[in-house]
């Protein structure tokens, strides 16, 4: 699963950097920059958490794309 | 027939409506200040804002809980006609219809707002900030229900608590549309008028309703209920009489049962035949059974000649066949009474009453 | 498959330009008297259209280039009816072509978006023509008005007014608008899945339209002649700056930068820098300009994209600083504004670039640039902010020495003389 944001939802709240600080920071502007990786399963809760904690429902968790074949 | 010794229900559920009432108020005021914060991106220094946004939506929950206990205890009390159904269907009671009415509205818009909230992610942003948004509007609906039904409305800590929610949300409001908008411009032209309008039409309101005398009767409540309190308030002058010690009394009583169930209604009349007249009335809610009549709650009001105070009071415990009760005459004299009857198969009343500080001792058989 | 090694890559290529070589609009008489209607396929030719497009390898020349028989595939297989929307916004300030074709040669792009609307069987065509572009959409309607006299197929087509910016084009921004919304991205699905009142929406590029009614009328074999494997066929560019004779140019996919600028008359006033595709495209030096093939691989292997075909050439007498913080502010202004870190970051990033015009920037300016560039690619809705990078980095290579000057306190004369690229005001075109 991948953290995934609607940047045009995202008003610059910054929740999600205080829970999930380990993938998510902020900018100079107080936008978030996500961490691309894959999450790891101990911080899944607290990823589904920092997705209910967004004012603007902005943040989602997205399933890895499988790897092309061939 | 014969009383039977059974637990009294005492008013301490009343005051416990009453009680979780306010604080629920108190918590609503919270709640939006909260909200507020949450908006404007304020925390207090080194405090994270998810903490700010988890307090709101705890104390949102522990609100419905207080609400619960208030409905809770003023259905189950019974001293007011207000069933279950009237807490979540508005306007249909038949005590203050309106200003409880106001707080059944405000418990359903509640209870949406925290439905929408838990499942958020489900809904989608835009229902449920459009729910959301009423939650200015509960607030106030909720202020109409306390200062309308409540009788305590008038008290200067009453007063002071809602003068002091009225502030804090108003302040909140000014917060509030000083952040600007980015949505529904409608919404913020609604909520500069509302809090503009809302403090001087809420002081009108009050002033001109629930803290100008008469409030009871105007707010729609029952006639049995009013009959009580007048009973108390018509009193003129406050010549105190002195009452005896003890009095012999008879008189009739009446069983009115209740169309179903057990519960039954005794009513007695009295008069003493001493020097100093004395009417006694005395009404007793309980049930109808083999044995005799149980009594689970009841009224007392004794009333002296000549326009003298009336002491009402309500009954506190039976024990060996003797009714228990501490009279008020509302100017402030209180008595302790006991009473003693028995009542015949034809309704026939005969007892005695006595007066002061009465140990069981001193019960004559 | 014949390549371009045998060709003389500065010769004229002949296939759209004809068609503009003119000064008044074609009439449809005229048009169809060198070119005849395109057939109506039924079903069993439409898969045999879009094969033919496939075969001719024709991409997108609306920037993207992708490749439009993949596009057609998508969108027609789909289960509700598509609809057409041809994309004559041309947001890019320094391009022209759209304009140019959509004037003088509108009913070769018509008969390209009636063949698109064939191969996708979609009942409806909406032209899309920039609002602040008056000659092009007059033109375009009269075509529109003509053609319709013999309208047959039930294929329905109307003409609507594009408000003139930067991101209005963007595919997404095209169906927000259509769909009676503002000309600004969203964050939903993609066109092609669900568009235009939620139907699979086909957007292509006014040129893309016309190269698909000469492949039609000529084969796709006739088409890969010339240009890349990769990219078959010619292109229209636009050359404008320090060249003796801007304009609009068809040349063949491929052709080196160098020999364009020569077919443009050459570069009197010596070559600073050359930009390549647009404002989200990239700056070159002229020693590698003069070297590119004007084809995906040869600018991807040099950082940079064949875009809308732009090639503006900075003389080495102006500042080429002084041009990229102009754009960058302009940029900057033309967000949709939905975005934190492109409404932030580009104006931060147009402040920094004015920083070090001014000569009051120092090396910590220099540093923040580069560390907003990294923050800002990747973190909009829609591909403005990258190409603000690409654009900004690029220059920052470039013209690193005017920038070192400028750091240290000297602005440069060139810094002071008029500008080479095109910043319109809002509302207008270039």
């Amino acid at each position: 699963m991948r953290l995934r944001l609607d940047p045009i939802a995202c008003t610059g709240h910054g929740i999600c950097a205080e829970l999930l600080p380990e993938m998510i920071r902020l900018d100079d502007w107080g936008y978030p920059i996500l961490d691309d990786a894959t999450v790891p399963a101990e911080l899944l809760p607290m990823a589904r958490r920092t997705l209910n904690a967004c004012p603007a429902l902005a943040l989602r968790l997205e399933r890895e794309p499988k790897a092309p074949r061939g | 027939m014969s009383l039977l010794a059974s637990s009294i229900e005492s008013r301490a559920l009343w005051y416990l409506t009453r009680g979780s009432g306010a604080v629920s108020l108190l918590l609503l005021t919270a709640i939006v200040v909260l909200g507020v914060a949450n908006v404007a991106r304020w925390s207090p220094e080194r405090t994270p804002r998810f903490v700010v946004q988890r307090v709101h939506r705890d104390l949102s929950l522990l609100v419905l809980v207080f609400i619960a206990i208030h409905i809770a205890t003023v259905v189950i009390d019974g001293f007011a006609p207000i069933r279950w159904v009237d807490a979540v269907v508005p306007f249909g009671s038949a005590y203050r219809p309106i200003w409880l009415g106001f707080g059944a509205l405000a418990f359903d818009l509640l209870l949406a707002i925290a439905i929408t909230s838990l499942l958020r992610a489900r809904l989608g942003y835009t229902l449920w900030r459009a729910i959301h948004w009423t939650t200015y509007g509960t607030w106030v609906v909720a202020v109409l229900h306390g200062a309308g039904v409540g009788s305590d409305t008038s008290t200067p800590w009453m007063l002071g608590l809602v003068g002091v929610s009225v502030g804090s949300v108003l302040a909140a409001a000014v917060w509030r549309i000083a952040r600007g908008w980015d949505g529904w411009e409608p919404a913020r032209v609604l909520l500069v008028v509302g809090a503009v309008l809302m403090p001087p039409a809420l002081a009108v309101w009050m002033v001109t309703g629930p803290l100008r005398g008469g409030w009871a009767v105007r707010a729609g409540t029952p006639t049995d209920l009013l009959a009580a309190a007048a009973a108390t308030a018509s009193a003129p002058s406050v010549a105190a009489i002195v009452l005896p010690q003890q009095a012999d009394f008879s008189g009739s009583a009446n069983l009115d049962r209740a169309s179903t169930g057990e519960a039954a209604t005794l009513s007695t009349s009295v008069q003493t035949s001493d020097q100093v007249p004395l009417s006694l009335s005395i009404l007793l809610d309980g049930e109808q059974e083999p044995e005799g009549f149980s009594v689970r709650s009841g009224t007392i009001r004794l009333i002296p000649p000549q326009g003298a105070a009336t002491y009402r009071g309500e009954v506190t415990g039976l024990d060996e066949g003797a009714l228990r009760a501490r009279l008020s005459d509302g100017y402030g004299d209180v008595i302790d009474i006991a009473v003693q009857m028995s009542i015949s198969a034809s309704g026939q009343v005969q007892g005695r009453l006595l007066i002061g500080a009465v140990s069981s001792s001193e019960v004559v058989q | 498959m014949s390549g371009s090694a045998t060709r003389d890559p500065s010769a004229d290529v002949a296939r759209l330009s004809p068609h503009l070589d003119r000064a008044v609009p074609i009439s449809l008489r005229e048009h169809r008297a060198a070119f005849p209607p395109p057939s109506t396929p039924h079903r069993a030719s439409r898969a045999e259209l879009i094969d033919a497009i496939d075969a001719a390898g024709l991409r997108g020349r609306g920037g993207a280039a992708f490749p439009t028989a993949v596009k057609m595939r998508a969108v027609g297989g789909g289960k509700r009816r598509p609809v057409v929307v041809v994309n004559g916004s041309e947001g890019e300030p320094a391009s022209e072509k759209d304009r140019v074709l959509m004037t003088l040669g509108p009913h070769l792009v018509l008969d390209g978006a009636e063949l698109a609307a064939a191969a996708v069987d979609a009942d409806e065509v909406i032209v899309g023509v920039d609002a602040a572009a008056p000659r092009a959409r007059r033109s375009i309607e009269a075509a529109v008005g003509e053609r319709s006299a013999v309208a047959r197929r039930g294929v329905s087509v109307r003409v609507v007014p594009i408000p003139t910016g930067y991101v209005a084009g963007e595919e997404r921004s095209l169906v927000h608008l259509l769909n009676g919304g503002p000309a600004i991205p969203t964050s939903g699905p993609r066109p092609f899945v669900r568009g235009v009142r939620g139907r699979p929406t086909l957007i292509q590029n006014v040129e893309t339209l016309g190269h698909l009614a000469l492949i039609n009328a000529f084969g796709p074999t006739w088409f890969r002649s010339i240009g890349p494997d990769e990219m078959p066929g010619s292109m229209l560019v636009t050359v404008s700056g320090g060249v003796a004779h801007p304009g609009v140019y068809e040349i063949e996919v491929g052709a080196k930068i160098g020999d364009v600028m020569r077919g443009a008359g050459g570069a009197p006033r010596g070559v600073g820098g050359v930009l390549v595709g647009g404002y989200s495209g990239t700056w070159l030096a002229a020693e590698i300009a003069a070297t590119v093939p004007l084809q995906p691989s040869g600018l991807a292997a040099v950082g940079g994209i064949v875009g809308a075909g732009v090639i503006a050439v900075v003389p080495e007498d102006a500042c080429g600083w002084t041009e990229t913080a102009n754009v960058l502010r302009w940029l900057a202004g033309q967000t949709a504004g939905q975005c934190g870190p492109c409404v932030h970051g580009l104006a931060a990033i147009a402040g920094a670039a004015e920083q070090v015009v001014t000569g009051r920037g120092g090396d910590a300016t220099f540093g923040r640039l580069n560390r907003w560039a990294a923050d800002v690619r990747g973190r909009g809705a829609c591909a403005l902010p990258d190409g603000a990078v690409r654009f900004l980095q690029s220059a920052l290579e470039v013209f690193g020495a005017d920038v070192r000057a400028h750091l240290h306190g000297r602005r440069c004369a060139g810094s002071r003389e008029p500008r080479i690229l095109p910043v319109p005001e809002p509302g207008k075109a270039a």
